[in-house]
């Protein structure tokens, strides 16, 4: 994996846009995008801000594999959950089904109980336990918070960015 | 407006969809199962959220499936 590609890729686990990492940087998107396509490398000196938006360390964007594991995110770091991203990766004898509900959403569903069900593809949203994600999250929890694997191949991810 | 990208073996086609039709949707889906009242304030709220979600993040990708058969359905902001 190339710098830009690592950097694309935090960048997106992050949850966050090329134009908010411009802005927040104070450079072009022009120049983001140069970035992730390793046109260009960033500024020596915008590693660690960038490092930190990432939820990461300058380490791991010089050096390690994006990771995919769980963390517990400092509260003076944190994004705003409004921001954040729960991601649901099922697959299933062959079918993949991928949802990323804004964290938004997410609070909205572990709020209302008068819903039957909440379907999308095979899986029923309402049988997630929205309640203690959240209530991860807002320990400032990041990362893979489930991943099962079950006995006939399925596979159940549960992530939040 | 969301758009619904739907890719199969015999051709593609992308639906776009405004956000009261969501509303609809998620009215009909739950009318039998749902209080009515909680249903409609629900509905509301989910559409309030992927709107201002998709106001900052345009482009994002909220479904993406992918069957066995090679049918692909992508639903984004």
């Amino acid at each position: 994996m190339t710098i830009g590609q690592k950097l694309a890729d935090m960048r997106r686990r992050a949850g966050l846009t090329q134009d908010y990492v411009s802005e927040h940087l104070g450079v072009t998107p022009q120049a983001v995008s140069k970035w992730e396509n390793d046109v260009s490398c960033p500024d020596i000196t915008l590693l660690p801000e960038i490092a930190k938006i990432y939820h990461t360390t300058v380490d791991d964007l010089l050096n390690g594999e994006a990771t995919k594991e769980v963390a517990v995110i400092d509260e003076t770091v944190r994004k705003d959950p409004s921001e954040m991203v729960l991601h649901i990766h099922v697959e299933d004898h062959g079918d993949k089904v991928k949802i990323n509900l804004p964290l938004a959403l997410v609070v909205l569903m572990s709020e209302n109980d008068s819903m039957g069900s909440f379907n999308i593809g095979n899986i029923d949203l309402k049988k997630i336990d929205f309640k203690s994600i959240l209530s991860m999250v807002h320990s400032g929890v990041i990362g893979k918070l489930v991943e099962i694997e079950s006995a006939d191949g399925g596979t159940v991810i549960i992530e939040v960015e | 407006m969301i758009k619904i990208h739907i890719k199969e073996p015999e051709g593609e086609k992308s639906i776009p969809l405004p956000y009261f039709a969501i509303k609809s949707f998620l009215l009909k889906a739950n009318e039998v199962t749902g209080n009515r009242e909680d249903t409609k304030k629900f509905a509301n709220e989910i559409v309030k959220a992927l709107r201002s979600f998709g106001k900052k993040n345009p482009g994002f990708v909220l479904v993406d499936i992918h069957d066995k058969e090679g049918t692909e359905v992508k639903i984004t902001l």
